[in-house]
């Protein structure tokens, strides 16, 4: 099993809704002005702009950055207390009682997709109320980062453990490719035929963010074509 | 006060800031507690609050506290380094600097080895480092180097102080407990001389490859991640000429400062600035042909995101830093000490603080912008690091200080019985050395 | 020791934890450690629709042990089919809103100041009907107002009938107008405007128009562009989108063509130049369906002809003649061409101008001619609503049954006009004047005139959940509950092409303190002893199920079902079968809670051409007769010069910039902040930049050869300074601007409105100067200069 998930940005609108879908499903804190007007701002799921050409033949292509969850991560590879490391279905997870907040998984990210809690994460106490129950509140000084939802995979394990069944496509889906409007995000096993994202990203579009440096990232971007 | 213990000594100048440190020393101790004492408020707000204390963000994840620690591991590698180098050499002119560059690398080796803990997030786990250290990761390869380095050069201070502290024990000097058990009950023998200088001996063999392995494996850090402008092979060396360089300008500072303060003018002498200002020109002119080549090869390969950093540094935000820093680790050395006019006290003092301010910001330069300049469409990051970590800064300098004011208020800064021991026997030594090099006369010719 | 429900959870807790322990020496099994610890943690699904916009999207609220933890798209809502956006996402935000007044409060200090006395509902709504009772008693009742933000809900009606029934006429709802709906009022007469079907288009030019980002469906047009760009590479459909800014709509589209801001319409008419010279327009439709194309002298093409030749709109809007020739060749040799203005186009003094000339492009090209383009919105089965309009001679507002168009506007394209409309005398004094669902001194640009204006009127009541900036002029501020605590029912979107009925209930109860401002509205009346309700129902959730009793009668439609093959349902339906049967009201209304609405899955018909009023082409008479009709909104600006025809009037706002540090202001809306109705939630106002990375505050959007001449970096700090004020902003370098624009984003600088808002971000409205359309009382946001100045740290 290699979860992964593809990206299709011919039809990637750049709505944001992953983004605010992922931070509302993950409890990621929100970031007082001051904070984030230092870069603090805390997204598991980030949109980045390109900007191609001049106008009149200016194209701008944007893309939704989640953690790439590579086959080679180089984050798993620096931690000193194993904070960070991929399991065996492929998901690069984050332990965060174990991770001591040295910050280098984030130094060691190529795709920059680590924030970090730098205050203890604060809600307004009726805000709070509305926290996912599923996904721990993280505490201050510990690094976070897209999980691929990890706590759906949980449910969805055990729902078709009950049915007495393996899982199917569309059983464990993570919250932005639940939310996108465009059915941009298509998300599964990409070692299961059965599944959309094999041949998807099998795709002649198929490509993967940085692919020369030879982390084998399992979020699949095919390129627009127009 | 106590007074004066009557027998004369040859080497009183050495002995007399412990026998009779004044009062500027206590308010200077007073000054720089007042500091410390509010660094460690500080930190311990920083503990309370987080390290949103810090000017630390995404994607400038790291800051002072890295470079700090970069840069304090550097300077370390004036003291055991050199001065193991000296000793192996055999260099005669040694004798009045190891044990100040010997004290520079135990003082600021602690230091430098607790700014990676200044800079975790969750300092109270840190003994998940113990429980569930990976050794793969470089992180912990430099707790074990530096550990290492720490253990070996606070002995090879130790062993060589044991004959000084028994003078001092021998003179009477409060308080006697201290000299008494660290003397080791020392009393000269000549059995004890040859103890002394095998473990010497040993110790220098071994302290060098661990100094060299530490730098190394600091520079591991930055290299072994695939960023731009850190996955370079040369980082290791690089590094280590880098700590070798800061580390004898470090020397040269110190040397200086206490010459004037303690008026050693008789021991520290033109002729040691004269040999060590060489050295540090030497080594200024390989750390240029290292930045040189490290950054000729990064331009050469134009691969796009090396080039965002290149041009970061060499045009960009960080442009007044990486200029200030060629011109104070070589432009401005070069000038100063190539020429015999300038080789003086004063231009070496100049020239010797610039190499630290240089090759601090080279340490700057090497964190930050690599991590302020991500692969990805990312904006360039900013860091502006905050009261906090300039405190921190300071508040490791004023540690440094005091630790070296008590050293020296406690033990002689320049080792008491290695000058002795040169002035019985060097000369000897060293002719006979001397003559070990000539050719040999030639053989008798065989009757016959 | 009394109760609280947080030490009842630390209680919890602590036994939870002893069971903990327990649990290693007698094996306790895990679940019940668990449910002692955190509760049941039962887990069910509510059912509703989205209240942030008037879009109303099907929600499906997750419920933890009763309380909701996240909304999510109802999969069976035919407008957004499981889908929100991130504002829809962020209603608990707004729920739970920290700052939500849980009493009425009573303004202490002078009109303009914020501080409060809590008082009882009692001593809120007595004077308020005493008020009311005064009014009526004296045959006042023409002082009484109610200033409404339209969300598009059968609560605007409530409030309209409330307003009525008392015997006033001042009913002002407020709401954006929907796309060409300025456009098509003016050249067809005839109101609601038409739907459209994106689907069928094979060539789109939004003139400005944003689907992506604004009304009338941001989520419903997401999806549909996610589907069009996946299939524009095979069908060849080519999206054009005409703007200063690359909004998303730009940056989605196959070409983006800067255009000065306001030049827009003439854009269109110099399009319609080339496709009138190349004799390539839709003749049969002209022929039959409109007027003014032929009249001689005084005729469409003798307007275009005469004065939008290539090189005089090449040199007025900035577009380059070859291009502009391109693209009036594409346009009409296109088998499907669709033009589409609103949105930000809507909000210039060239407004009504814009989406006029832009409707004589679809009438000049295929479009209206095009199988399924078009089409006609069925009235749902209820006796037709009044339309609130405002007559343009007298400026007295009303609720009709049909506008006239000769003298009526629709009454929210002028409703922000209405301090200006009470200073011309137009308007009476009013004593009392209610306020719900709008902010109106967030976003106007004459703040000082509302002020002065809410000031005067001795009683201003105002339904809020937070306190907003309106409130400092209120006397009386009624806490109100969020779409998540009330009943309601969403009315069909305008131009989609089907119609739904989303069905608002409560998911939890309101807020202590809180009430429905349809339940407070029906209590008045109550006491007043007036009728508000055919069948007298106790509440506003009465007349919410009694008005769905037609729509069941009628047998049309049906309640939301999962999604089969439109076709194949739509087959069954006309053999008479029911999705879900439903023999009794009673059936009807369980399943409208249940799926959480209503919806006619028969999308609407073509558009039928003969049975509209005939299509009327702008001419130079027409719009100098228009002008001299609507004197009264061009606020004694003149609109004659000498013997220049007037519509070339229209076009001199339209500015060009002439020093190096002068721009044109374009303000802009995201999708996570509209127009500052996001800022309350702290997700929405974090990443309402996220595109170009600027969290919570507004930031000023800057050509880079611009930026590079006034020596700007990206993120610096600039000083915006018009004639009217001056903000701060960061800059951000960034070639989806034309170069003579500074687009600034909406959303920013709150003076109240709870937190999150208050006091973060500058509000651009602060310099824009006051002018309005003079065609059609819209307020302009696009035609203030600005000057901008560095800021040193």
């Amino acid at each position: 099993m290699k979860w992964g998930m593809v990206i299709d940005l011919q039809k990637c609108t750049g709505c944001g809704e992953c983004v605010a879908a992922c931070k509302l499903e993950n409890n990621v804190a929100i970031v007082e002005p001051k904070e984030s007007e230092m870069g603090r701002t805390m997204l598991w799921m980030d949109m980045l702009t390109v900007y191609e050409g001049e106008y009149p033949r200016l194209r701008v292509r944007q893309f939704p950055r989640p953690c790439m969850h590579c086959d080679h991560p180089p984050c798993t590879k620096v931690c000193p207390v194993r904070a960070t490391y991929k399991n065996e279905e492929g998901i690069v997870t984050q332990i965060y009682p174990q991770c001591i907040g040295c910050r280098y998984c984030m130094a060691a990210c190529p795709y920059t997709v680590k924030s970090f809690n730098w205050y203890k994460p604060e809600w307004a106490p009726g805000i709070r109320e509305t926290a996912n129950p599923d996904v721990s509140v993280r505490p201050v000084g510990v690094v976070e980062k897209c999980t691929f939802c990890v706590h759906r995979l949980q449910k969805a394990k055990e729902q078709a453990k009950s049915e007495g069944r393996n899982l199917r496509d569309g059983d464990f889906q993570t919250a932005c490719a639940e939310s996108c409007p465009a059915g941009a995000i298509v998300f599964g096993d990409l070692e299961n035929t059965s599944h959309r994202v094999n041949p998807l990203s099998r795709s002649p579009r198929a490509t993967r963010l940085l692919e020369d440096l030879g982390t084998e990232p399992k979020v699949i971007y095919l390129k627009e074509v127009d | 006060m106590e007074k004066a213990p009557a027998a004369p000594h040859p080497d009183y100048d050495l002995l007399r800031p412990i026998e009779n440190p004044g009062k500027s020393f206590y308010y200077i101790v007073a000054v720089l507690l007042v500091i410390i004492l509010y660094t460690g408020y500080v930190y311990i707000r920083q503990v309370y609050y987080g390290l949103g204390v810090t000017g630390m963000a995404q994607p400038v994840t790291w800051g002072f506290y890295i470079i700090n620690f970069v840069f304090f591991i550097g300077i370390s590698h004036a003291g055991t380094l050199i001065s193991a180098i000296l000793r192996l050499s055999k260099a005669e002119w040694r004798r009045p600097i190891t044990r100040m560059a010997e004290v520079i690398t135990a003082i600021v080796l602690a230091i430098g080895g607790l700014h990676p803990i200044l800079d975790l997030g969750r300092p109270d786990r840190m003994t998940h480092l113990f429980y569930n250290g990976r050794l793969q990761s470089p992180l912990l390869w430099d707790i074990v180097s530096i550990t290492a380095y720490f253990t070996a050069s606070t002995v090879y201070l130790y062993i060589p102080m044991i004959p000084d502290i028994a003078i001092l024990r021998d003179r009477g000097v409060k308080p006697r407990w201290l000299y008494e058990f660290l003397s080791w009950g020392w009393q000269g023998t000549e059995q004890q001389h040859k103890v002394l200088d095998r473990a010497m001996n040993i110790l220098m063999v071994v302290v060098i490859p661990i100094a060299v392995s530490v730098h190394t494996i600091i520079s591991y850090i930055f290299a072994m991640t695939v960023q731009p402008g850190w996955h370079s092979t040369i980082f290791g060396p690089y590094f280590v000429v880098g700590a070798i360089f800061s580390g004898i300008a470090a020397i040269l500072v110190l040397m200086i400062v206490f010459r004037k303060i303690f008026h050693l003018e008789r021991y520290l002498k033109l002729i040691h600035f004269n040999y060590l200002s060489v050295l540090l020109l030497v080594m200024s002119l390989l750390w240029f042909y290292f930045t040189f080549s490290e950054y000729l090869t990064g331009y050469y390969g134009h691969e796009p995101n090396e080039m965002r950093v290149f041009w970061y540094k060499f045009s960009g935000a960080f442009a007044p830093y990486f200029w200030t820093m060629v011109t104070c680790n070589f432009l401005l050395p070069l000038i100063l000490l190539s020429n015999r006019k300038t080789r003086t006290i004063p231009g070496i003092l100049i020239a010797s603080i610039s190499v630290i301010i240089g090759m601090w910001l080279e340490r700057l330069i090497i964190v930050v912008p690599s991590l302020a300049n991500p692969r990805l469409s990312y904006p360039t990051g900013i860091y502006i690091p905050s009261h906090t970590e300039w405190m921190l800064f300071l508040g490791g300098v004023s540690v440094f200080i005091l630790g070296y004011m008590m050293f020296a208020r406690f033990f002689p800064v320049i080792s008491v019985w290695e000058i002795q021991e040169g002035r019985q026997e060097s000369a000897k030594t060293v002719t006979e050395r001397i003559t070990s090099y000539m050719p040999d006369p030639e053989p008798p010719l065989a009757k016959g | 020791m009394k109760i609280t429900r947080r030490n009842f959870l630390q209680m919890l807790g602590i036994t939870g934890i002893a069971a903990g322990g327990i649990s290693q020496v007698w094996a306790i099994p895990d679940q019940w450690v668990e449910k002692l610890e955190y509760g049941p943690r039962i887990e069910t699904w509510k059912m509703s629709t989205c209240g942030q916009c008037p879009a109303g999207c099907g929600i499906r609220l997750r419920l933890i042990d009763g309380i909701p933890v996240r909304i999510l798209g109802n999969p069976i809502a035919p407008v957004n089919s499981g889908f929100t956006c991130p504002m829809g996402e962020a209603g608990l935000e707004l729920l739970y809103h920290p700052d939500r007044i849980r009493q009425p409060m009573r303004r202490k200090g002078k009109k303009g100041e914020s501080s409060w006395e809590p008082i009882s509902w009692e001593e809120a709504l007595g004077p308020i009907s005493q008020g009311l009772q005064g009014l009526l008693k004296k045959k006042q009742a023409d002082r009484f107002g109610f200033f409404f933000g339209d969300r598009n809900t059968l609560l605007t009606h409530f409030a309209g009938d409330f307003v009525t029934r008392m015997g006033s006429a001042n009913f002002f709802p407020w709401r954006a107008p929907g796309i060409n709906e300025l456009g098509f009022w003016q050249a067809f007469g005839e109101f609601p405007p038409f739907a459209f079907d994106l689907e069928k288009t094979d060539y789109l030019l939004t003139f400005g128009t944003n689907l992506l980002e604004g009304p009338p469906s941001p989520v419903y047009f997401n999806r549909l562009y996610g589907k069009l760009k996946e299939s524009r590479p095979r069908t060849g459909l080519k999206m054009v989108h005409v703007d200063a800014r690359m909004s998303q709509a730009g940056k989605n589209a196959t070409e983006w063509l800067q255009v000065r801001p306001g030049s827009m319409g003439v854009l269109a008419l110099g399009m319609a130049y080339v496709i009138l010279r190349d004799k390539n327009f839709n003749e049969e439709f002209i022929a039959r369906y409109s007027r003014d194309f032929r009249g001689g002298k005084e005729d469409f093409p003798n307007l275009v002809s005469r004065y939008y030749p290539p090189d005089k709109v090449s040199a007025i809007t900035g577009v380059p003649p070859e291009t502009l020739l391109r693209l009036a060749r594409e346009f009409s040799s296109a088998k499907a061409p669709l033009a589409l203005s609103g949105g930000m186009s809507d909000r210039s003094e060239t407004a009504l101008f814009t989406q006029w000339a832009v409707a004589s492009l679809n009438a000049l090209s295929g479009s209206f001619s095009a199988k399924g383009l078009w089409r006609e919105p069925v009235p749902l089965p209820w006796s037709p609503s009044p339309v609130p309009s405002v007559n343009i001679r007298t400026g007295a507002f009303s609720l009709k049954p049909q506008l006239a168009p000769e003298s009526d506007l629709p009454a929210h394209w002028a409703s922000e006009e209405l301090p200006h409309l009470r200073s011309a005398g137009k308007l009476p004094d009013l004593n009392m004047l209610m306020i719900a669902q709008v902010d109106p001194l967030y976003l106007p640009t004459d703040q000082k005139p509302w002020q002065e204006w809410l000031s005067r009127i001795p009683q201003v009541v105002q339904f809020a959940t937070l306190i907003d900036d309106t409130s400092p002029y209120a006397d009386l501020v009624l806490p109100t509950t969020t779409y998540l605590e009330q009943w309601d029912m969403t009315l069909p979107v305008p131009n989609l092409p089907f119609s739904q009925l989303g069905l608002q209930q409560p998911i939890v109860s309101p807020l202590n303190g809180a009430r429905p401002i349809g339940d407070v509205l029906l209590q008045l009346a109550t006491e007043m002893g007036v009728t508000l309700l055919p069948e007298k129902p106790k509440s506003y959730a009465g007349y919410i199920e009694a008005r769905m009793k037609p729509i069941f009668a009628s047998g049309k439609g049906t309640p939301y079902f999962e999604a089969v093959s439109l076709n194949f349902l739509g087959e069954l339906r006309k053999r008479g079968w029911q999705v879900y049967s439903y023999p009794a009201f009673a059936d009807f209304w369980r399943l409208l809670q249940e799926k959480g609405g209503w919806w006619d899955p028969d999308e609407y018909p073509e558009a039928e051409w003969k049975k509209r009023k005939k299509f009327t082409f702008p001419t130079v008479a027409r719009f100098d007769a228009l002008l001299k009709e609507r004197a009264l909104l061009s606020h004694g600006r003149e609109t004659q010069k000498g013997d220049t025809p007037l519509h070339t009037l229209l076009e001199a706002p339209i500015r060009k910039t002439e020093t190096p540090d002068s721009f044109l202001l374009a303000p802009f809306i995201t999708l996570m902040n509209m127009t500052g109705e996001g800022a309350s939630q702290p997700l929405l106002q974090e990443i309402s930049g996220l595109l170009p990375r600027v969290y919570w505050k507004p930031w000023a959007e800057m050509h880079p050869e611009r930026a590079k001449r006034l020596s700007l970096l990206d993120g610096d700090l600039i000083r915006v300074v018009s004639g009217k004020g001056s903000v701060t902003l960061r800059v951000k370098v960034v070639p989806t601007v034309s170069s003579e624009i500074l687009a600034v984003p909406f959303g920013g600088g709150h003076k109240e409105s709870g937190r999150y808002a208050k006091n973060i971000g500058t509000n651009p409205v602060a310099l824009i100067d006051h002018l309005v359309d003079p065609l059609s009382g819209r307020t302009s946001w696009q035609s203030t200069r600005v000057r901008v100045e560095k800021v040193n740290k």
